[in-house]
């Protein structure tokens, strides 16, 4: 049981922990809600009428987005149907509530009740359909309801909509003011506690196991189709009431309303507010139906007819847009979770932001005081290519700049392999603070081929991928340097470290599922080269010719990939994890590709591996790579730096 | 914990598979594959990438249909029953990736393996009826006495996604546990998985093992394969080479050149 624990935490890697990983669902929160009631309460005593109307269409508006987050944001299906849904909900109101056998909750009851058989139908498509086509689906709804409503209208000649009657409580009627935001302010909390109860218990967890993956989750006996027939169900009627509330709130219930804008604002509403978060919803309503009013009041203060003034409509409907890409850009969980996060590590985010150490983490996590980088004692052998060593550089002093090392070596070794890869201190961290790469130093002759090893999250991949120009759009902190071949790579694109023959096998998603083998290699590749340098995969991939790569097993696939990248001619050829999944025989047939690649001419590997007897027969050099280190050979058993 | 060796004829059958065939567009997967598993026993299958071992686990949970042969279950046909149907019936699952469910907490995706015993009203989620209240409370703590079992008890609030990868797979092995099935197929409990990892998924699985189901073990790992089965299924090319007992599978010569790749 020790051992376990002792295990685990020395392998807990700090990448994908926090920040950026999952947030633990969490309810609106008694703070929030706090927070939410002395909003109202404020709004209540010294708000405008007008203010007071905004904060009533925030809260039903907040009631309408929560079901599209119950939708969305906890079962993964996409809708466009809110503005529908509140539609049918505030039509049905209109009608319902001119009979007197409909005093108030009744028409909001049965608005409710229509709204969910109406998700019941839209259901059915969703049970063949997923993500976008289904989204389209609901778009058809949208269609189907503004032209019933738009010939109803016409029919019934109210042509400018339908008017609904105050809600009249004891011959008192209050329609807005206080008593209605009142009213409102209740439904709301009422329905946050109602739907936090089910998301925290077992309904909570079928809905993420089926956003996650509805394949995987049927096969541990999720009930996909009836928890998804539940959630349209429930969150369709949610928002029906919704839109019945809404009818009564502005006494016009009118097609023009209703509109695709109208329906499209509360998938705006809970991107911007944050998905899978109830203050989400609230907050992203808040926000939406908000700012096109301050945008109003603000064009107020510049002088008539100028360009803010007279461009405001065309202004207004571009802040959706500016919206979204804001909060997708710098909160892309959007912005209630972001404010949750910041006590949190969003604290240490900021704090990292006012430039605060950043090599300080590693020594907390590993538990080891980490020598200050004295001359060259700090940075194993490995940081230096085993020439050198041998050679004796007695000095073992990281080198200044790449440009220099690269020269110093290059004397040193005289007449042998150039160097074609000097990495210098190489630092990367992650935009969420944990450090996959903590100075690592390490160069690769030409001809050489080195191999990596490390547990899971290591950093192993970290380092191939800074070397392959990639995290150049991700929010990662790079420091450093990477040369190859006199070129600087770190901060070059993918696309600039191929053309300087830098050619990386990921482990995931290494060929494209629906191309043929013949097309990777005649399209992607290079058909010839291929052919001439590994007719023996050639001959194996024949078989499979006209085989979509998506069908193909992980063997099959690695071999592909691998002489897809070969046939590019790289100088270069960087795989992650290649015996990862593979069959002994499989990794056998790999190895001797491998071993076979080596023999051609100014082309160095670079192999991250999990199997130490797979890397030493492959490399010259076998590294460890541990809690973003790089250590010569292995704990256990010290390779010789030059075998 | 005493086991029914290999060579007793009195155990039943849990699941029969004969005659089984799945292609994809002209691709055979499965080519004809028949075999069974016995309750109690530890069935390993065996084979290159590409063999149709996964394909094998997928028809029989009812993620595939295979176009001919027939499936049985304790006596219930499985072939063109849906997945979750399938799982019911007792046939737990674990997975290869860990990426389907990687926000779930270690406790919440172990309770996935209770849901049955769980009242699956929403309302009485929502209203909180006291019964619902209970029995969630009641399979929260049988959950925790699982994952105490496995030693995983530190990581119940811990999000999936960011524990190592080995543990991730504990953590499936605890569900199925926590599941109580009669049958469980393991898909690759070792694969991407350091060699102290391993050690401790070897206990997991042999914790589900000693519990007394019937398993089908996907593995490349050959020590542990044998460590653990009683029986071997060898496969390439979506067809049987070879299933018995695991030392006269693996000394089968035809096994030996395409799986180890020695050689005879």
């Amino acid at each position: 049981m020790s051992t376990l624990r002792v295990g685990a935490k020395s392998g807990k890697e700090p990448i994908g922990i926090s920040g950026t990983g999952p947030r633990r669902t969490r309810p609106l929160g008694v703070s929030s809600l706090l927070v939410l009631i002395f909003v109202v309460v404020v709004l209540c005593v010294v708000g405008s009428e007008f203010d007071l109307y905004l904060g009533g269409l925030v809260i039903i508006f907040a009631l309408s987005a929560l079901g599209l987050d119950w939708l969305m944001g906890r079962t993964g299906q996409v809708s466009i149907g809110n503005g529908p849904l509140m539609a049918i909900g505030a039509y049905t109101t209109a009608i319902i509530s001119r009979h007197p056998w409909a005093p108030f909750p009744v028409p909001v009851i049965i608005a409710g009740l229509i709204g969910a058989g109406t998700g019941l139908v839209i259901a059915l498509p969703s049970l063949r359909l997923r993500g976008f086509y289904f989204a389209l689906t609901t778009l058809a709804l949208q269609f189907i309801v503004q032209f019933a409503a738009e010939t109803y209208e016409t029919d019934s000649g109210n042509f400018s909509g339908l008017t609904v009657k105050p809600i009249r409580v004891f011959g008192h009627s209050f329609n807005y003011g206080v008593g209605y935001v009142a009213l409102l302010s209740v439904i709301l909390v009422l329905t946050v506690v109602l739907l936090s109860n089910m998301y925290k218990r077992l309904p909570g967890r079928m809905w993420r196991a089926i956003k996650e993956s509805e394949l995987a989750a049927s096969t541990i006996q999720v009930s996909v189709r009836r928890w998804k027939l539940t959630s349209f169900v429930g969150s369709s009627g949610l928002i029906a009431v919704a839109g019945s509330l809404f009818a009564y709130y502005t006494g016009l219930v009118s097609s023009d309303t209703f509109t695709l804008t109208f329906a499209i604002s509360f998938v705006v509403m809970t991107i911007v507010g944050g998905m899978n978060s109830m203050a989400g919803a609230i907050v992203g309503a808040a926000v939406v139906t908000l700012s096109p009013q301050l945008l109003t009041s603000i064009s107020g203060h510049f002088p008539q007819g100028s360009w803010v003034q007279r461009d405001l409509p065309a202004i207004n409907s571009g802040l959706y847009g500016v919206l979204v890409l804001l909060v997708l850009l710098y909160l892309p969980t959007g912005i209630a979770p972001s404010l949750q996060n910041l006590g949190g590590d969003g604290a240490k985010r900021l704090r990292r932001l006012w430039g605060d150490s950043p090599a300080a983490p590693i020594t907390q996590k590993t538990g080891i005081p980490e020598s200050p980088p004295t001359n060259g004692l700090h940075s194993s052998s490995a940081t230096l290519s085993p020439q050198a060593q041998r050679h004796g550089s007695g000095d073992r002093s990281p080198a200044p700049s790449g440009e220099e090392r690269d020269e110093r070596s290059t004397l040193v070794q005289g007449s042998e392999a150039r160097t074609l890869l000097t990495i210098h201190e190489l630092a990367v961290k992650y935009a969420n603070g944990a450090t996959a790469l903590n100075r690592v130093s390490l160069s690769i002759r030409e001809n050489e081929t080195v191999a990596v090893v490390g547990r899971n999250g290591a950093g192993k991949t970290t380092l191939l991928r800074s070397l392959g120009g990639f995290f150049g759009t991700e929010k990662v902190r790079r420091r450093g340097s990477v040369i190859f071949d006199g070129h600087e790579v770190i901060g070059a694109t993918p696309v600039q470290a191929a053309s300087l023959g830098i050619v990386l096998v990921p482990e995931r998603e290494k060929v494209f599922p629906s191309l043929t083998v013949a097309e990777h290699l005649r399209h992607l590749g290079n058909a010839e080269v291929a052919r001439s340098e590994l007719p023996e995969v050639w001959e194996f991939l024949q078989r499979l010719w006209k085989s979509p790569a998506g069908s193909l097993s992980g063997g099959e696939r690695q071999l592909l990939a691998i002489s897809l990248a070969a046939s590019l001619e790289p100088r270069l050829l960087m795989i992650d994890e290649m015996s990862l999944g593979l069959a002994p025989v499989m990794i056998e047939r790999v190895t001797e590709v491998l071993l076979g690649l080596r023999q051609r001419d100014r082309l160095s590997l670079l192999i991250v591996e999990q199997n130490i007897a797979v890397a030493e027969r492959l490399a010259q050099r076998v590294l460890h790579l541990e809690n973003g280190e790089l250590r010569p050979g292995l704990g256990t058993r010290p390779v010789d730096g030059d075998l | 914990m005493t086991r029914p060796s290999g060579a007793d004829g009195i155990r039943k059958p849990v699941l029969k598979v004969s005659d089984v065939r799945l292609s994809f567009g002209g691709i055979k997967a499965l080519d004809g594959v028949s075999f069974e598993a016995f309750e109690g026993s530890v069935l390993g299958v065996v084979g290159p990438n590409g063999a149709g071992k996964t394909a094998l686990l997928n028809v029989v949970c009812g993620v595939y249909t295979p176009q001919q042969g027939t499936i049985t279950f304790t006596g219930h046909s499985l072939v063109g029953r849906r997945p979750e149907k399938i799982a019911a019936l007792g046939i737990g699952r674990t997975f290869q990736g860990m990426d389907h469910f990687s926000g779930f907490t270690v406790a919440d995706y172990v309770l996935l393996g209770r849901t049955p015993r769980l009242s699956s009203s929403a309302w009485g989620a929502a209203l909180l009826w006291p019964a619902a209240k209970r029995g969630e409370n009641r399979q929260r703590s049988e959950v925790l006495t699982v994952l105490e079992g496995c030693g995983l008890e530190a990581y119940a609030d811990e999000v999936l996604k960011g524990l190592p990868y080995g543990i991730q797979k504990q953590v499936d092995i605890a569900r199925v546990i926590a599941s109580d099935c009669q049958l469980v197929l393991l898909d690759e409990p070792t694969s991407g998985t350091t060699s102290s990892e391993r050690e401790l998924i070897s206990a997991s699985v042999q914790g589900l093992i000693d519990s007394g189901v019937a398993v089908l073990l996907i593995d490349h790992d050959i020590p542990f394969v044998r460590a653990h089965c009683d029986r071997l299924l060898a496969m390439n090319y979506g067809r049987v080479l070879a299933v018995g007992s695991v030392g006269d599978v693996l000394a089968d010569p035809l096994v030996r050149e395409v799986f180890l790749g020695i050689a005879t």
